[in-house]
């Protein structure tokens, strides 16, 4: 449906068509859509607002394309401004769109470095216990690493987990993940649209080493309400949007908790542990102009054990428990005109665990706490066709009280608690960047960010420079080339590969200096339009300074004086990605390989000398594969192939009286540090899904898969056992084996 | 319905349990067998040194003290080397006491003075590491006390550090304490001790530690089975050998040892592993009922 809004007489043969896209159903500006001029082969995108400018003359012919809707073609007329609504091609359940960027596919920007993935892909790829992650999903992309197995963590180009800036709605996310790293934080019911950069950071981007993953939520619809619900093997959700007041103020719930301690109850077994998430979004409209949006994201884990001395075998009471997760809530007014649009925002993020345990009458808690508080401001001025300028600034406080312990009772005189520590943090942050399309071949997109961090102790300025520049070799390929500098002022404390609950964030302090990066990349990608096939070939070379690691042995918990534990070090990262993305037709999904080094180097670690980290994974190969049968059926499938990790291998061990001289220790000798590279680990997974036919009231849908259908070992530690032969061997243990999934979805 | 999901659910998770995938045999390359070695100056002029092989990983060796004294595992001693301490102009070999066990009563150590040890076996060198004898630090007062009614004892000690260098200390608390038996029925002062295993028998001290050139604490040293005498040293000690100390201790944790932390023990030998150092203990013996 075309609705021609504003006519003008055009006086010129070439003008610029102005526009913008919203998608039918609920009145909501599209981002991300494809606008290519069929006649002089011109193509942009759709901005947040969901508006766009593209060179025209009279009787062109525009196509509008964006996955999950119907593509349509459009003839100029003599009008200047269209409004064009898309219409979903289908009733998936999720909605999970994804992809401003669509770099796959987009030869017109600079952006490279970038990944996306549709909803119908994330809606079809075979998961954990049913449970549809976003992160999990790019953990099948190139360039990004899973940690251990089954983990929702990702490594991004030879990145820790914590260098990665998780933004839900603009605002930081400090723990994304529930269950011990296994799922993220995102409830898919309520994603909007995912981004992840793994570099060439436009410069609105900062405060973290190797990636950006940019998470937005619906904004709940406008024009009619809707109700979904869906349970799998592990958690039931239910979301509900829809208008306050019609096309006006729009609001979307959402809710998910897993409810394996219920089922266990039932039976009459304890299974202590849950977790719960609530994602809130009020969408209020002001005017055309001028809009108005609260988002807000709840989750907890909760483990809790209560056991009478007369039920525990050992005859202790015990009551135990603890409490980890996030609270973000951010508030943004958003403004457009024809040239300008500008955002402001204001977050607040919360992050804390605390651990609180009374055993035998002896009370001990422990607290962890962080806050952020953020304003922020952006503004982008589309001077011309040519020229768009961004700039802006964000500032933030940051509060981290780690680590505060209190002791009760008869264990008071092992135990003494240490007087809390607590650090403060500001961050001021300025960014501008220029977008130049030079020519028709040549486009340059370069810009700066200021990262300024301080507090009574110190200040840190790190000039961060940013440049990307495209280069058309023809209508369906492109060169680009990227390099970036990034630093990290807030520093992640942990003794795993996960992100954990206990794990410590700690700000940069006059002694321990903010994490650098450079990063340079170069792509060719080409499109393959008429069968929606994109190959992207990236090389890239990180290195990295003042990267934080631990001295050996250090305890994270219950110390109050880490910092003077931890070291900083050098790191470098390189290494080639492939990736071919089939978009479109009854067969999706993609190809994606990566062959990459990453290493480091601490004086205080192993000897001085280089080494791998944990996941340098040589060789990881994915595929992804989805088949809509017909409109009832569709069967997806992944394959993954991936190098073993690497641990550190004791080689040897020696006897040593202790430093008392009453004991006899055995000291292991251990080799080089992750020297020994565990098994490759692969799996294939499964999902097919499967419709009921829609009703006027609802419609059904039932996902049923496998996730590592034939039982691969995916080495996840190392267990000495006995041979049976009287010796022992090392084992490689995995954590998970074929695990079935199902999952059954209503929408009404 | 929701009985069929119950069913289906509990059928899954069995499932599940039954899937645990087969481990995968994992092939560890061993380093070549090497010798360790640890010292102890008593005085002056008495040293003791042990000599002794490294082993595989997967090899299983009892160690440890009983009423008997250290247990070792005596295959794993190295007897019949020739072990000569060395300083500029001055050599001295250590006499074999028992097999792995060498030692000296006539050495002339010096403080200040760098020596080197030497492990000779069929002629050949086999390790060599290198120390230096620092100055003794004594205690400036030291009193023990056990309180009313309960198995606590109590130390309290004072030491002035020599604030012109940087100095590092070993604290060692000597007193008959039955092991923990980590199957003996759990109690909260048990768990909480394990759990932090603040290694009660030595504490390291550096000059952080020290106020104004001072330090003074009291410590309590819990043991269900206190003896009547208790006795406590204190050594200044090298960067290096407290760097070993320090791994020591962490290496002992239950946190590090439940997730498999690495750490590696720094040595001053080469071609081998331990460490030889030349610290001078002052020892103080003290009748805990008469204090």
């Amino acid at each position: 449906m075309i609705i021609c809004s504003l006519c003008l007489p055009l006086h010129a043969k070439t003008f610029m068509l102005n526009g913008i896209i919203k998608n039918t159903k609920n009145n909501q500006a599209l981002e991300g859509v494809s606008i290519i001029n069929k006649t002089n082969k011109k193509q942009v995108f759709s901005t947040a607002k969901g508006t766009f400018t593209i060179e025209a003359n009279i009787n062109d012919k525009i196509s509008i394309k964006q996955l999950g809707f119907k593509n349509q073609l459009i003839t100029v007329n003599d009008t200047n401004f269209v409004a064009i609504y898309l219409t979903e091609t289908n009733n998936q359940l999720k909605e999970v769109s994804i992809n401003a960027a669509k770099t796959n596919n987009n030869l017109n920007t600079t952006q490279s470095s970038v990944l996306a993935i549709s909803a119908k892909q994330l809606n079809n790829i075979p998961t954990i216990g049913g449970e549809r992650d976003v992160v999990r999903a790019m953990q099948l992309m190139p360039g990004v690493k899973r940690g251990g197995d089954g983990a929702a963590g990702i490594f991004v180009r030879g990145g820790t987990a914590d260098q990665n800036l998780v933004l839900i709605d603009g605002a930081p996310v400090y723990n994304p993940s529930h269950i011990l790293g296994f799922f993220s934080v995102f409830n898919n019911d309520a994603l909007q649209d995912a981004k992840l950069y793994k570099g060439a950071f436009p410069a609105m981007y900062g405060g973290r080493l190797s990636s950006v993953l940019d998470v937005k939520m619906k904004e709940g619809n406008l024009a009619n309400w809707n109700t979904e619900a869906g349970v799998g093997l592990i958690s039931a959700r239910v979301k509900a949007e829809g208008p306050i007041i019609k096309d006006k103020l729009g609001i979307l719930i959402a809710a998910r908790r897993t409810y394996l301690d219920k089922l266990f109850a039932i039976v009459g077994n304890n299974l202590p542990y849950y977790f719960y998430d609530i994602n809130t979004k009020v969408n209020y409209k002001i005017n055309n102009k001028n809009k108005l949006v609260f988002s807000s994201y709840y989750g907890n884990d909760v483990l809790s054990i209560m056991e009478t001395a007369n039920k525990n075998k050992s005859g202790l009471s015990i009551d135990f428990g603890t409490q980890s997760g996030n609270s973000v809530h951010s508030i943004k007014w958003i403004r457009a005109s024809n040239k300008w649009q500008s955002n402001i925002m204001l977050s607040n993020s919360y992050y804390g665990y605390n651990v609180n345990s009374n055993l035998q009458n002896t009370y001990f808690t422990l607290n962890s706490t962080l806050h952020d508080f953020t304003f922020k401001a952006d503004w982008v001025n589309t001077i011309s066709n040519k020229h768009t300028l961004k700039f802006g600034f964000d500032a933030t406080r940051l509060l981290v009280n780690p680590n505060q312990s209190t002791f009760k009772g008869s264990v008071n005189e092992t135990l003494k608690a240490d007087a809390a520590q607590f650090f403060n943090n500001n961050q001021l942050n300025f960014y501008a960047l220029h977008d130049y399309v030079l020519s028709k071949k040549i486009t340059l997109n370069y810009g700066i960010r200021l990262s300024n961090s301080f507090n009574n102790n110190y200040l840190y300025a790190i000039p961060e420079p940013r440049l990307a520049f495209k280069y058309s070799l023809n209508n369906t390929s492109v060169i680009k080339f990227a390099y970036n500098k990034m630093s990290q002022h807030v520093n992640f404390v942990s003794s795993s590969s996960a992100l954990m609950p206990t794990d410590l964030w700690y700000p940069v302090t006059e002694k321990v200096k903010p994490q650098t990066a450079h990063q340079i990349s170069m792509s060719y990608e080409k499109e393959l339009a008429t069968k929606g096939i994109s190959i992207q070939i990236e090389s890239y070379y990180k290195w990295m300074q003042n990267l934080v690691e631990y001295k050996e042995g250090t305890q994270i918990l219950l110390n109050n004086k880490v910092e003077e534990d931890l070291i900083q070090g050098k790191g470098k990262a390189y290494g080639l990605e492939f990736f071919i993305n089939k978009k479109e037709g009854k067969f999706t999904g993609w190809i994606a390989y990566t062959l990459s080094w990453s290493s480091r180097q601490f004086n205080e670690l192993n000897n001085g000398n280089e080494f791998f980290t944990r996941y340098d994974r040589r060789h990881d190969f994915s595929v992804v594969g989805n088949y809509q049968i017909n409109s009832k059926f569709a069967f997806s499938a992944n394959y993954v192939w991936a190098s073993g990790s690497r641990i550190t291998p004791i080689v040897g061990q020696f006897l040593m009286p202790s430093g008392s001289y009453n004991d006899v220790l055995t000291m292991p000798i251990y080799g080089e540090r992750n020297s020994l590279v565990l098994a490759p680990s692969h799996r294939l997974d499964v999902n097919l899904v499967i419709k009921s036919k829609p009703s006027k009231k609802y419609q059904a849908e039932w996902h049923i898969g496998g996730y590592n259908i034939y039982n691969q070992t995916q080495a996840f530690r190392t267990k000495i056992e006995p041979n049976g032969a009287g010796n022992l061997n090392y084992k490689q243990i995995g954590l998970f084996g074929f695990i079935p999934s199902l999952a059954y979805n209503i929408k009404f | 319905m929701k009985y069929l999901f119950i069913f289906l659910s509990c059928a899954i998770l069995l499932k599940i349990q039954s899937c645990k995938p087969e481990p995968i045999d994992l092939i560890v390359a061993q380093n070549p067998q090497k010798l360790a070695v640890s010292s102890q100056l008593v005085n002056s002029s008495l040293l003791g040194v042990s000599i002794s092989k490294t082993f595989e990983a997967l090899q299983v060796k009892n160690s440890g003290i009983d009423s008997n004294g250290f247990n070792f595992d005596t295959s794993l001693l190295v007897g019949n080397a020739q072990v000569l301490l060395k300083s500029d102009n001055y050599s001295i070999q250590l006499v074999e006491i028992e097999k792995g066990i060498y030692g000296t009563e006539t050495a002339i150590i010096n403080d200040l003075t760098n020596y080197q040890l030497e492990v000779i076996i069929d002629g050949k060198l086999a390790l060599m590491a290198e120390a230096k004898k620092l100055v003794k630090t004594n205690f400036d007062s030291v009193f023990v006390y056990k309180l009313k009614n309960s198995n606590e004892v109590k130390v309290y000690y004072s030491l002035t550090d020599n604030m012109d260098e940087q100095n590092f200390y070993v604290v060692n608390y000597f007193i008959k304490n039955k092991k923990d038996d980590i199957s003996q029925q759990p109690t909260p002062e048990l768990i909480a001790k394990r759990m932090l295993e603040q290694n009660i028998s030595f504490d390291l001290l550096t000059d952080s530690d020290f106020k104004n050139g001072k330090y003074r604490i009291e410590k309590p040293v819990t043991s269900n089975h206190p003896s009547d005498t208790f006795a406590i040293s204190i050594s200044n000690i090298s960067k290096g050998y407290f760097d070993f100390l320090v791994a020591q201790k962490r290496a002992g944790t239950l946190f590090n040892q439940l997730r498999g932390e690495v750490i590696n023990f720094p040595t001053n030998v080469k071609n081998g592993y331990g460490y030889f150092q030349l610290s001078e203990p002052d020892v103080r013996i003290l009748d805990i009922y008469k204090q």
